[in-house]
């Protein structure tokens, strides 16, 4: 089977999500089956499956459904929650996606069982979990990295780490859950120099707000700041005694996955879980404050230790498995068997990004006579392209609806985009009753 | 139980009656011990974890019972020039000279003793000392060339750099009122003390302050906390917390601290009523606090970043809200005067099949259009209405006895100097105003454009409504709407009598119209003074 | 024992010199602003100030603290308010973690959060700063604009103006009642500009300019230009009679003038600590305001500028400028309140 996994752009490739996600799936596929990443705008026909990724351009949809209308087998995969939290008008549009890519495809794939209780009740069909892959473990290389850390550990001097991006346009996550959890991070009052420990924060340097630094430097830590990369990273990990994993309990932070508390233990650190238990499957390993660290540092019995080495592979085999993850993916496609689909059209909005992306779709397009180039063109008059004539139910010649014109100004566009679009979709219905209709746009509209 | 020396005091007193009858060497052998501070620490303690703490001298113990204190900080100004929380656990003083060290003791079930030393003890010098915790009261022991003070700072977190250094701001001014406020709160905080019952909102994230174990225990100590808010004298929104105020006696209004440099602080003090904070979206009920009340009761940490327009204009996401249907369809009337076409304004009302009635030339008094009994929205005709729920909205509020104008957030066009999208809104109900941070408290009406961000997504009562956007209830426009449609000032006169007749004014940040008009408004006339009914008050600290 | 000196705006670095000076043979290091980096009229003026020490550059707060990684001890900053000219230095101070303790300089006579004229107090809410530590040039009694919430931060330091030998033993001597020294003045009649400074903006800009060119038909007129200023720019071509001298301050003879004027500005004291008789201009409305500089004489048309050029060399005229200083406020000992404000930086 040739599966080719739609990202939003070249650039993807090199994101956190697709090297911990999707690298490794591809990597542990079996024989026979070929996993590769392709743009959305590079998209052709020559696979048998398609997993769409974080393509959140609103021409998605119709590509989704353009290609299950040609026999393949389509799939979408989510591992960010924008989907749940209501009150955000700025999160509309990604709804409208999810709703738009839902009916697309005919299967959605998700990183959480969290993900996949808030996803099944709008999914005609119920989402399947594919956890985030581990990374591969040396387990003798571990055990030994995990001694050697043991025995240069100081309890009451603590190396910790946290590293991530600094911050989420949308919601809180990110070094703002730091600040707000490094109350558990101060040291024993009682020892001497009020025992500090000490923090490396390993992030997007330009990503952090002037609020959050501000409130980092109430922390009761030592802080050393350094830029992220993958280097940079693996040598933090490789350094730290603990990393630090603060989460917030809201609905964009509580449907992740796994991925940076294995991410941790993989590479020899032990975890402080804060905040919201996200990582409850890996509890055996896990810290919930750092004085029960202490206590079993001083003691010799660290959670994560030499000795339970073989329990955290089997740990990870069991919820981060990459050849379950790239099986689960191969079980998701061969269990689709694509049904003919009717024909589809997608309206444009005045404000669409990337409108050229539609080619591929397959769809007819239908748009205002001055707004977006389209096969359909919808004014006073309508005038259609070359060929499309025939697709159009009965008699639709001077069957126009004038359009009030866009003016320029922002607000009163909003009003007349509202209107030119409720007409363009119920014109578009008159026009194509028996095709499955997608609306493209990208502003806010009404609520 | 073992006995931990804290300080020794030294003999510097000289007694030659003692001299005489011992004999001896003639050194000094009296002392005085303020033993005051040790009483006012001992009694901020919970009696359950309080250590016991003793004079000895001369094989002989006498205990320190403890009481009230008396006096707190009383180093401040004096020894110490400066005291404030470097970070959540470190107390740092900058010293005058004279000092040579530093002991900090803190109790809480286990005895934390810290020390920090001044090199010469001449100069001035900076000390920081280990904090078990920011907020449980602390004995300050300070070693001076004449034998040493010994301090008691009851509540670190007053301090700059803690949690309740805006209620220092707001009641104590400056660094100089600081020790008597600290005083005044550890006197009344001496525990045991009487109670109130506090009701914090179930926490959301889990980030919110009350949510620190170290915070939480020391409310608990002072109020008793429960679940069912109305089982509450003091309801606070999930991520504020009490102020030292609040857990020693009267409190109402909020101080809103925007923590990022160069933030803002602001007391806002809320009004609203059950039947208004029903008609809202999401019917959040009104906060509980005490009446009259002078100092603020909670502190409200939030960085109000720029989210860009769009939440602006639609602050209610979901696409409908209850109670929409069950009002009275109101007249939309155009305001006359100003100069544009009404054309996009009409065009914003088609949706509601409303085709609002043009007022120019209209010399009727503003009575006659509540002739049908009905509610009438009045805007000027360079408004947009890009959200249209907001008449159905407008019109649940004149619905509830009481109200005589219901009115939106406005928002204005771009204008040079604009940091961040909040800059856009001109108004959000009508306040009285403060000239300036620092000026005297003036009874006159404006805008005060920051109460957006503060009093995002509420329903609240205010002074008078802009009367270029705003609904007006059938009754009020009957009995208060004497001046003519063609009066500018009309409205504004039907506002002022509305309020000295007994009625109130509500705004609501939910909903938001756009003004296409001029950047700046007029102000109200300069005769509508602030209505002595109780409204919404918003001042800036900071 | 460790100092961290910020610069952020070319202003800063005449500020901090003496004090940089002062602090030779500790550890030292430097954060400089990259858009101050950046210019190259700065990069010479910045290259001598900060010597042989460590430099960093740094746009967003971030960098800095990963700059600041590993140091401890005392963080200088020339110039910090609340206000928008001060975002960055302000954000820096604000997230300086707790192995260090910061310091804010007053950075002119009048000064944000600090010695307020009618300006400052129309934008009243720029006062206040995040740092530890506030250093001023007077008494505390006498700085009734630093705001309530930042009055326990104050410390009278003095100015560093007076903190390099020179002037500091010129101000002490000042301050127990001596004469002036005499000085052999060569130089004309010296005029400072700010006409880019917004006190400036409209009728009294015109004004200054239109007197300027006036006395410059009469007498030779050397100018200084400021910096940010029309001269400087090339917008505005000397009228004829003028000479321009844009040195630094550290550079540019002030003491051999005979004579000087200059709208309100710090430069007037520079000029004073040389003894050099100076008069303050002010337009005719009163429009900008000079209520901060007491006694010393005024002029405003053409006519008062010669008149007052031709009377300058009066040794009562001296004797009353100093007295002006003496009323100040500055403290009796400039150098050892420094050093004690240096001393902080063994913070443990």
């Amino acid at each position: 089977m040739r599966i080719a996994i739609v990202t939003p752009s070249a650039a993807f490739a090199e994101s956190a999500g697709a090297r911990i996600r999707y690298r490794r799936m591809i990597e542990a596929a079996a024989e026979g089956v070929t996993i590769e990443l392709v743009p959305i705008d590079r998209i052709d026909r020559t696979a048998d499956a398609y997993l769409f990724s974080k393509t959140y351009q609103m021409a998605a949809p119709a590509i989704a459904y353009g290609l299950a209308a040609a026999g393949k087998r389509v799939a979408l995969d989510v591992f960010d929650d924008y989907f749940s939290e209501r009150g955000d008008v700025r999160l509309q549009r990604f709804h409208r996606w999810f709703a738009d890519m839902s009916r697309a495809v005919h299967r959605v794939a998700v990183s959480t069982p969290a993900m996949k209780a808030r996803l099944d009740p709008r999914l005609v069909v119920p989402a399947t979990v594919i956890d985030d892959p581990a990374p591969t473990l040396d387990p003798d290389g571990l055990a030994a990295r995990l001694a050697e850390k043991a025995a240069r550990l100081v309890p009451g001097q603590l190396n910790l780490l946290w590293f991530g991006i600094a911050a989420n346009p949308y919601f809180a996550a990110g070094l703002g859950d730091l600040a707000a959890f490094a109350h558990a991070l101060s040291g024993e009052a009682s020892e001497a120099d009020g025992g500090r420990h000490h923090l490396t924060i390993l992030t997007n340097p330009h990503g952090a707000s002037e609020a959050t630094l501000a409130a980092l430097a109430a922390a009761p830590v030592d802080v050393t700041w350094r830029s992220w990369s993958e280097a940079a990273e693996a040598a933090a990990l490789a350094e730290a005694d603990v990393a630090v994993l603060p989460v917030n309990a809201g609905a964009f932070s509580t449907a992740k996955s796994l991925n940076r508390a294995v991410t941790a233990l993989a590479a020899g650190t032990q975890v402080l879980s804060l905040g919201a238990p996200l990582y409850r499957p890996l509890a055996p390993f896990l810290y919930r404050d750092l004085a029960c660290l202490r206590l079993d540092a001083a003691a010799g019995v660290l959670r994560l230790r030499p000795g339970r080495v073989p329990r955290l592979a089997d740990a990870l085999a069991r919820v981060a498995s990459p050849r379950t993850a790239a099986a689960r993916l191969v079980d998701l496609f061969s269990d689709i068997e694509p049904e003919p689909r009717p024909p589809h059209a997608v309206v444009l909005g005045d404000r669409l990004e990337q409108p050229a992306l539609l080619g591929a779709s397959g769809a007819l397009t239908v748009s205002a006579a001055d707004g977006l180039s389209a096969d359909i063109r919808v004014g006073a008059t309508i005038t259609v392209a070359d060929g499309v004539a025939e697709r159009l139910a009965g008699s639709w010649q001077g069957s126009g609806a004038p359009l009030p014109p866009l003016s320029g100004h922002g607000v009163i566009d909003l009003v007349r985009m509202r209107a030119r679009l409720a007409t363009l979709e119920a014109t578009a219905r008159r026009l194509l009753p028996n095709h499955t209709l997608f609306v493209a746009h990208e502003e806010i509209l009404a609520p | 139980m073992q006995s931990v020396p804290i300080r020794e005091c030294p003999r510097t007193i000289a007694r030659p009656d003692v001299d005489a009858v011992v004999g001896g060497d003639g050194g000094a052998k009296g002392f005085v011990v303020r033993t005051g501070p040790v009483a006012g620490w001992l009694s901020l303690i919970a009696p359950e974890r309080r250590p016991e703490a003793a004079l000895s001298f001369a094989g002989r113990s006498v205990a320190i019972a403890p009481a009230p204190a008396e006096g707190a900080m009383a180093s401040l100004g004096t020894l110490i020039a400066d005291m404030w929380l470097a970070d959540a656990r470190s107390l740092r003083l900058r010293t005058r000279g004279g000092v040579s060290g530093a002991r900090l003791v803190q109790a809480d079930g286990t005895l934390h003793i810290a020390d920090a030393a001044a090199g010469d003890g001449e100069a001035e010098a900076i000390l920081t000392l280990a904090l078990a915790s920011p907020y449980a009261p602390a004995l300050l022991l300070l070693d001076t060339a004449a034998g040493g003070e010994i301090d008691l700072l009851p509540f670190p977190s007053l301090l700059r750099g803690g949690l309740h250094a805006a209620e220092a701001l707001a009641t104590a001014g400056d660094a100089a009122g600081l020790p008597a406020r600290a005083a005044e709160l550890a006197a009344r905080l001496a525990l045991p003390h009487p109670r109130r019952t506090l009701h914090v909102a179930p926490a959301r994230l889990g980030t919110e302050p009350m949510a620190d174990p170290a915070l939480a225990r020391f409310v608990a100590d002072h109020a008793e906390c429960v679940a069912e808010p109305a089982a509450a004298t003091l309801s606070l929104a999930a991520d504020a917390l009490p102020t030292l105020a609040a857990l020693a006696g009267p409190a109402a209004g909020v101080l809103e601290v925007d923590p990022a440099p160069g933030g803002a602080t602001w007391l806002v003090r809320r009004r609203t009523s059950p039947a208004l904070a029903a008609t809202t979206p999401d019917r959040a009920p009104p906060p509980r606090e005490d009446a009259g009340a002078s100092a603020p009761a909670a502190i409200h940490r939030r960085h109000i970043a720029d989210e860009g327009l769009d939440p602006l204009l639609f602050p209610l996401a979901a696409a409908s809200f209850p109670g929409a249907d069950a009002t009275a369809m109101p007249i939309v009337a155009i305001l006359p005067g100003g100069g544009g076409a009404d054309g996009p304004l009409r065009e914003s009302l088609a949706p509601l099949a409303i085709s609002p009635v043009d007022l120019t030339g209209d010399l009727r008094p503003l009575s006659a259009l509540a002739a049908e009994g009905r509610p009438v929205l009045f805007l000027d005709r360079a408004m947009l209405l890009h959200d249209p729920r907001v008449v159905a909205a407008l019109a649940a509020m004149v619905a509830v006895p009481g109200i005589a104008t219901a009115g939106p957030m406005i928002l204005r066009e771009p204008a040079e100097g604009d940091v961040t999208a909040y800059d856009r809104v001109r108004s959000a109900g009508l306040f009285p105003t403060h000239a300036a941070v620092d000026a005297p408290w003036r009874p006159a009406v404006g805008r005060v454009p920051a109460a957006a961000a503060l009093l995002a997504r509420e329903t609240y009562l205010v002074a008078a409504n802009a009367p270029e956007a705003v609904m007006v209830a059938a009754g009020a426009l009957a009995a208060h709407g004497a001046e003519s449609i063609a009066d500018p000032a009309a409205l504004a006169h039907l506002m002022a009598r509305a309020s000295a007749a007994g009625l109130d004014h509500a705004a609501t940040t939910w909903f938001s119209v756009f003004d296409r008009g001029a950047l700046a408004r007029p102000p109200l006339p300069p005769a509508f003074e602030a209505p002595p009914r109780p409204v919404t008050l918003v001042r800036r600290l900071l | 024992m460790s100092l961290t000196f910020v610069v952020s705006l070319i202003q800063d670095v005449a500020v901090l010199a003496p004090l940089v000076r002062r602090a030779a043979g500790r550890d030292v290091a430097f954060l400089v602003a990259d858009r101050l980096a950046e210019q190259p009229s700065a990069a010479a003026r910045v290259a001598a100030l900060v010597g042989e020490a460590p430099v960093h550059a740094f746009d967003h707060t971030t960098d800095a603290l990963m700059a600041l990684n590993g140091r401890r001890g005392l963080v200088i900053l020339a110039s910090e308010s609340r206000s928008i000219h001060h975002r960055p230095t302000h954000a820096l101070a604000a997230a300086l973690p707790s192995r260090f303790v910061s310091a804010t300089l007053q950075h002119g006579y009048e000064c944000i959060g600090f010695l307020h004229n009618r300006a400052h107090d129309l934008g009243r809410a720029d006062a206040g700063f995040a740092a530890d530590i506030v250093c001023g040039w007077f008494a505390a009694e006498r700085m009734p604009d630093v705001p309530a919430a930042d009055r326990g931060k104050f410390m009278t330091t003095g100015s560093t103006l007076f903190l390099d030998e020179g002037p500091a033993d010129w101000l002490d001597a000042l301050m127990a009642g001596a004469s002036a020294p005499s000085h052999s003045r060569t130089g004309g009649l010296l005029v400072c500009e700010n006409l880019q400074s917004v006190r400036l903006a409209g009728a009294p800009r015109a004004a200054f300019l239109d007197a300027l060119t006036e006395v410059a038909r009469h007498r030779p007129v050397t100018v200084r230009p400021h910096p940010a200023g029309p001269f400087a720019k090339g917008e505005i071509a000397p009228p004829p009679g003028v000479k321009l001298d844009g040195r630094p301050v550290e550079t540019a003879d002030l003491g051999l003038y005979q004579a000087a004027i200059s709208a309100p500005s710090t430069v007037l004291l520079d000029l004073m600590r040389y003894d050099v008789p100076v008069a303050v201009w002010r337009d005719a409305d009163h429009i900008v305001d000079d209520s901060l500089y007491g006694t010393l004489p005024r002029v405003t048309t053409a006519a008062d500028w010669l008149a007052f050029a031709d009377a300058a060399e009066d040794a009562a005229l001296i004797e009353r400028q100093r007295a002006f200083i003496r009323g100040l406020g500055f403290p009796a000992d400039t150098r050892g309140r420094f050093d004690a404000l240096l001393a902080f930086g063994e913070t443990g």
